[in-house]
């Protein structure tokens, strides 16, 4: 049960987070749910699905992303054959898995700044080209991670599937602990309460999804990382859709 | 039509000291002047980079920069100096990719990329990781990313730098097209055989400021220089080299 009240932690610090938020000063020039909205509105979800892609092409095009997720097959196979290293297998995937998110992260964050550096009269905000970027990597580190964990363990396609789940709520968790933590003021009552309702549905889905999780030791120990390593991530990721009505 | 009053900008290496100029619909305007003079500097305000610090008004027809920004960024199209493109894609990726940023159709972004591949050259340059290609391939595909929404605003900054005979032959072509289609285009250049071949008027900047405007008429006018070209307005002004 562990990792249950480990997720419900994460869920409620954000709930608290959004409650605190409420408290905070009003100011009805300061419009960042709005400003979402009509960043959403132009560049549209095309302009995203592009970015999304830029992402995804990014990182498949990489030298240094192909030798470190070669090696760390290489590195996986070879602990779960070798007698020595047998009972270590998994460690060994685990410390691959965060090296392949740290050239995945360094790979991808730099993007947005490049893009809006060079071309600036694109319009599309930082924020909205970090959040569309960053998924993309996540969306390679699940696949990848997920393809690795149902080849080399008796976990189900439901098992992955359900972890993916569980991977991009904490994402959208952080997401919304990051909007609340880095936005000062917000500009309108309806604004937090959306916040404190997402997070409460989020919540409950959360649970929902635990709930029907075989709890097994592996499975707590891979959960327990990869909510750790995303969570933080996203955290810094999303802190630049947070700003969004600075970066403009 | 642009209005600029009043801009006062700084970044780390120019400065602009009250600058105020008006360019009408599909007229184009060259921005001469040394190297630190401000040109680069108001190119990169007019589009529309963040995180530089500016008063004064800017309004491309009847937006503000100020307030309206995204409606001002849909209408320009901007060629920064120097041209650094996302080497991992390919030209014709990457100009998919700012087409769909600015909300074109599949088929027009095709239309639109076959065509400036056309008129530039490009070949098969044009499907090569950009990682690979050379100076003026870039600088080409930079030209095109710029003018593919068919934008009411064209920021140029050394449009023909890297390029030959021919390729600066293309990219004059390209800008002499644009103010058929209304468009408005300032040229940030030092390439002034570029600037009297193509624009309509001209201006002169010094420490951040306008020191000379006008035709080339009347820049002649203002600074009597002999011989009656963009060279000796130059020359008379910043002294012979």
């Amino acid at each position: 049960m562990s990792i249950v009240y480990l997720m419900l932690g994460v869920g409620l610090a954000g709930t608290l987070m959004a409650l605190f938020e409420l408290k905070k000063y009003y100011s009805p020039k300061t419009r960042y749910w709005l400003n979402f909205n009509r960043h959403q509105a132009f560049p549209s979800f095309s302009g995203l699905g592009s970015v999304f892609m830029i992402g995804i092409t990014r990182i498949s095009r990489d030298r240094q992303f192909t030798i470190a997720l070669g090696l760390i097959v290489l590195m996986t196979l070879t602990g779960r054959l070798n007698w020595y290293t047998k009972e270590y297998w998994l460690d060994i995937l685990l410390v691959g898995l965060l090296i392949l998110l740290i050239v995945t992260v360094d790979k991808l964050s730099t993007i947005g700044t490049q893009l809006l550096e060079q071309f600036p009269s694109l319009p599309m905000s930082k924020g909205v080209l970090n959040l569309a970027v960053g998924v993309s990597g996540l969306t390679i580190i699940t696949v990848i991670s997920s393809t690795i964990f149902l080849a080399l363990t008796e976990l189900g396609l439901m098992d992955i599937i359900r972890l993916c789940a569980i991977i991009l709520i904490c994402n959208l968790v952080a997401y919304l602990m990051s909007l609340a933590w880095y936005a000062a003021t917000h500009s309108d009552p309806l604004g937090s309460w959306r916040l404190v309702t997402t997070q409460t549905i989020v919540l409950i889905l959360l649970y929902l999804g635990l709930i029907q999780l075989p709890l097994n030791f592996i499975l707590i120990a891979v959960a327990g990382c990869m909510i750790v390593i995303i969570t933080i991530v996203s955290c810094l990721e999303s802190s630049y859709w947070a700003t969004i009505g600075h970066n403009g | 039509m642009l209005l600029v009053q009043d801009l006062v900008a700084t970044s780390v290496r120019e400065r602009l000291n009250g600058v105020s100029f008006k360019i009408g619909n599909g007229e184009v305007l060259a921005v001469l002047g040394l190297n630190t003079a401000g040109g680069h500097l108001l190119g990169q305000v007019l589009a529309g980079k963040s995180g530089l610090r500016k008063t004064g008004q800017v309004q491309l027809n009847s937006y503000h920069y100020r307030s309206q920004i995204q409606k001002v960024m849909a209408q320009t199209g901007y060629l920064a100096n120097p041209v650094q493109l996302p080497e991992y894609l390919s030209g014709f990726e990457f100009l998919d990719f700012v087409g769909s940023i600015y909300h074109l159709s599949p088929e027009t972004r095709n239309k639109r990329i076959g065509e400036l591949g056309e008129t530039l050259k490009l070949g098969s340059d044009l499907f090569s990781i950009i990682e690979s290609t050379s100076h003026d391939v870039r600088q080409k595909i930079a030209f095109a990313v710029s003018i593919i929404h068919k934008p009411r605003l064209l920021v140029l900054d050394e449009p023909t730098q890297y390029l030959d005979y021919v390729g600066q032959g293309q990219i004059k072509k390209l800008i002499n097209e644009q103010p058929k289609e209304g468009t408005s285009v300032i040229i940030i250049t030092n390439n002034l055989e570029l600037a009297a071949t193509v624009a309509d008027r001209f201006v002169v900047m010094a420490e951040g400021q306008i020191a000379l405007e006008g035709t080339l008429e009347q820049l002649v006018n203002q600074t009597k220089s002999r011989p009656k070209t963009l060279e000796g307005v130059m020359s008379v002004y910043f002294g012979n080299v």
